[in-house]
This record gives C-alpha cells, sequence and structure tokens, in this order.
C-alpha cells in the first residue's frame, strides 16, 4: 500500500468537513488552528485507520495534532 | 389465523426544563457551528429532581391517553426499558409504573435493561411475549434519565443527554385493520466494548471517539444486512430512523450508507439525546404520515449493543 501523504491527509479532512480550507503548507499547523474540531478529527482519523489498515490508540490521537504527525505516525 | 401484533401509536413526555448549550460555549470552547451542526443539540432536557422514572412513564402513557382510546384494564403487559431506575431498581421500575396507572393483577410487568438499542429490541420482546401469550394489548415504555448520572462539568456527556419518556401501544391486529408492523429484527452485541459508555461509579463515563468509531462502522453493515434478509433496497425504504445520538454521527451513517439526507430525519436538537427514547420521538414524528409505508429503525450505543428493524405499515 502507498504511504500516506499530505495531500491524501488534506483530501479526507476535506470530507470531513469541506467547509474548512487545508493547504499543504497547513502541515505542521495544529488542526484546531486550522479549524477543524474533534469530531472532524475523530471521523478523519477512522477513515485514515480503514483506508491504511492502521489503528490509532486513543493515547496517541492529543499527540497527531497535525498532518505531518499522522504523517509520521501512520507511515511508521 | 395466527395472532399478530403490531404498532397502533406512541405517547411522549419530554420535561418542561431545558438547559441551553449556548450557555456554556465560553466554559467548554465550543461554537455555534459545533452546537447546531455537529452534536446537532441546542439545549438538552432534565427532569424534575423529585421526578422518578416511573412518573416520566406514566407523563408518557398521559399523553398516549390522549391520542387514542386506551383503558387500563385492556393492558395486558406493561414493560420498561431502563439503565437508569427507580430508587435502587427494586423493585423493577415497571412495577412502580403498574401501581402508578392503576393496572389489574393480570398484567405482566418486567424491565428491560437495555441504552440505545433498547426500543428495537423492545419492540421484538413485547411483539414476542405477546404473540406467544395471547396477550391482547401491550406498552413498552422507555425511560432512561442520564441526568441521574451525568456529571455537569463533563463536556463529553452534559452537552448530549436529555431526559424523556415515551410510551409505545402494541396490539393484536384484527382484520381489516392498518397497523405498523415489525417484519424483521437484527440484533447485535460487543460486550468488550462495553467500558465505551458506562456507568463509573454512579458517574456516566463515554470515550466518544470508540463509541463513534463503532456507530459509523457496525450500523451500515448492519442496517445492509437488514435490507438484503427481507429483499427490499434501500431506494424502497421511505425512512430511515436512527438513534439519534448526535446529529454528527447519524450524518456520518446516512453517508456510508449512500442514502438521501432527505430519507433520514432528525429530532434532537431540541431535547438531547435520549438514549432509549429517541427513536420513539422520531417514530412519533412519522407514524402518522400517509406518505410514509416502509421504515428502517436502527438503535446503537450501550453495551456495546445495536439492533435494528423494518416497519411496514401493513392491513391485516
Amino acid at each position: 500500500m502507498s504511504k500516506l501523504s499530505v495531500a491524501v491527509v488534506i483530501d479526507i479532512f476535506h470530507e470531513v468537513n469541506p467547509a474548512v480550507i487545508v493547504k499543504e503548507t497547513d502541515a505542521d499547523k495544529t488542526f484546531k488552528e486550522i479549524g477543524f474540531d474533534s469530531l472532524d478529527i475523530v471521523s478523519a482519523f477512522l477513515n485514515i485507520e480503514e483506508r491504511y489498515s492502521v489503528q490509532i490508540p486513543d493515547d496517541e490521537v492529543p499527540r497527531l495534532s497535525t498532518i505531518n504527525k499522522v504523517l509520521g505516525f501512520v507511515n511508521s | 389465523m395466527l395472532q399478530q401484533v403490531g404498532i397502533r401509536a406512541i405517547g411522549a413526555y419530554i420535561p418542561a426544563t431545558f438547559l441551553s448549550n449556548y450557555a456554556r460555549k465560553e466554559e467548554f470552547d465550543i461554537t455555534d457551528d459545533f452546537i447546531e451542526n455537529k452534536i446537532g443539540v441546542r439545549q438538552v432536557a432534565r427532569k424534575a429532581a423529585d421526578e422518578s422514572t416511573s412518573n416520566m412513564c406514566v407523563k408518557a402513557f398521559a399523553d398516549l391517553a390522549e391520542k387514542v382510546a386506551c383503558r387500563v384494564e385492556q393492558i395486558d403487559c406493561i414493560v420498561v426499558c431502563t439503565q437508569n431506575p427507580d430508587g435502587h431498581g427494586i423493585p423493577h421500575t415497571s412495577a412502580n409504573v403498574h401501581a402508578q396507572l392503576g393496572l389489574g393483577d393480570d398484567c405482566a410487568a418486567f424491565d428491560i435493561s437495555l441504552g440505545c438499542s433498547g426500543y428495537v429490541y423492545g419492540l421484538s420482546i413485547v411483539k414476542s411475549f405477546m404473540e406467544a401469550n395471547g396477550l391482547k394489548n401491550g406498552l413498552l415504555f422507555t425511560a432512561d434519565p442520564y441526568s441521574k448520572v451525568i456529571d455537569p462539568a463533563d463536556k463529553d456527556t452534559v452537552l448530549l443527554f436529555g431526559d424523556a419518556a415515551t410510551v409505545t401501544l402494541l396490539s393484536s391486529v384484527d382484520a381489516g385493520e392498518t397497523v405498523w408492523k415489525p417484519a424483521k429484527f437484527l440484533f447485535a452485541s460487543r460486550g468488550k466494548q462495553g467500558d465505551a459508555l458506562h456507568n463509573k461509579n454512579g458517574v456516566l463515563t463515554m470515550n466518544g471517539r470508540a463509541i463513534f468509531n463503532f456507530a459509523a462502522v457496525a450500523v451500515p453493515v448492519q442496517v445492509r444486512s437488514l435490507l438484503e434478509a427481507v429483499g427490499v433496497a434501500a431506494e424502497e425504504v421511505d425512512l430511515f430512523l436512527f438513534h439519534q445520538g448526535s446529529k454528527y454521527i447519524v450524518d456520518t451513517i446516512q453517508k456510508r450508507l449512500g442514502i438521501p439526507a432527505d430519507k433520514v430525519p432528525a429530532y434532537l436538537s431540541e431535547q438531547g439525546n435520549a438514549v432509549s427514547s429517541s427513536l420513539p420521538l422520531l417514530l412519533n414524528r412519522h407514524l402518522n404520515d400517509a406518505a410514509v409505508n416502509r421504515m428502517v429503525l436502527s438503535g446503537f450505543g450501550v453495551g456495546l449493543s445495536w439492533a435494528s428493524c423494518m416497519l411496514e405499515r401493513e392491513k391485516r
């Protein structure tokens, strides 16, 4: 399976909340700074888990606060 | 002809006291968008401190009695679905309802301990109990006032759950009558994830992410299985009624099933997630809609437990 990329994470977050605009330059901003709330994050993480057959444990969720941190976790 | 039992009418009770979620925006760092478009709950209903679970059931019955002729001497069984019973649960809440309604000794009464899946389970239990024992009229109550166990400072639960009660009149159907008939049920449980929503030393605790993931994945699978089991296409279903856990979870299930949003009505913004009462509150709004002849009901939550059924308007 191909690695998770910034563009794919952006697509997934766009799917769960199209009202929030995300750019590739936002990869180190927190999801909250970008404009996503806790429900958007939970929903996007579920989509990532399903598409990439990974488990994101509950205790990792607070740490995975940016696109790049999510990439680091999933691709490792 | 074998006896068949169907749904005749629903009575509802929503307490008149409400707590506004807008009043807690600053405290919980939430926005109008979060209130209206995510949880979808503007205010939560709260019972009076001295109002018992059985009191709420009796008020739902009063609403039912205004809609249909429903004399207490004609009731053969009553069932209360609750996990927040009167007192400490002994005697069972249905016994207290039995007493307050002045029902006779020949009326059966028992409780069901289930949360958000309880209405669907309850329909099957009461229908089966009545058909197996030749009973003509039964009442299925739902009343699970979570305000008894909610921590007022817990953002995850206090903004979401509201108190309410309902009662559904199920009756044996005579020839020529038209009623709503539960056509097919599916049930499921996942006890190993029970701690995702549980009462911990008297206080409700919820892992919102675990509940969301469970519902988003498991409910569409069960609904598809239900449609397949009865040989009905999603396009042939007039309405899909989902447990009103939050607007977000209902929207997510609707999108994952690929069904039109206008077939998935909502009813939680003014009272909140009423646990096992949420489905009958919603069903009550569509029971007499002449354009609706087939509905899917799906309840999911505490347990984890989930159950779905097909309801069809049928002339006997």
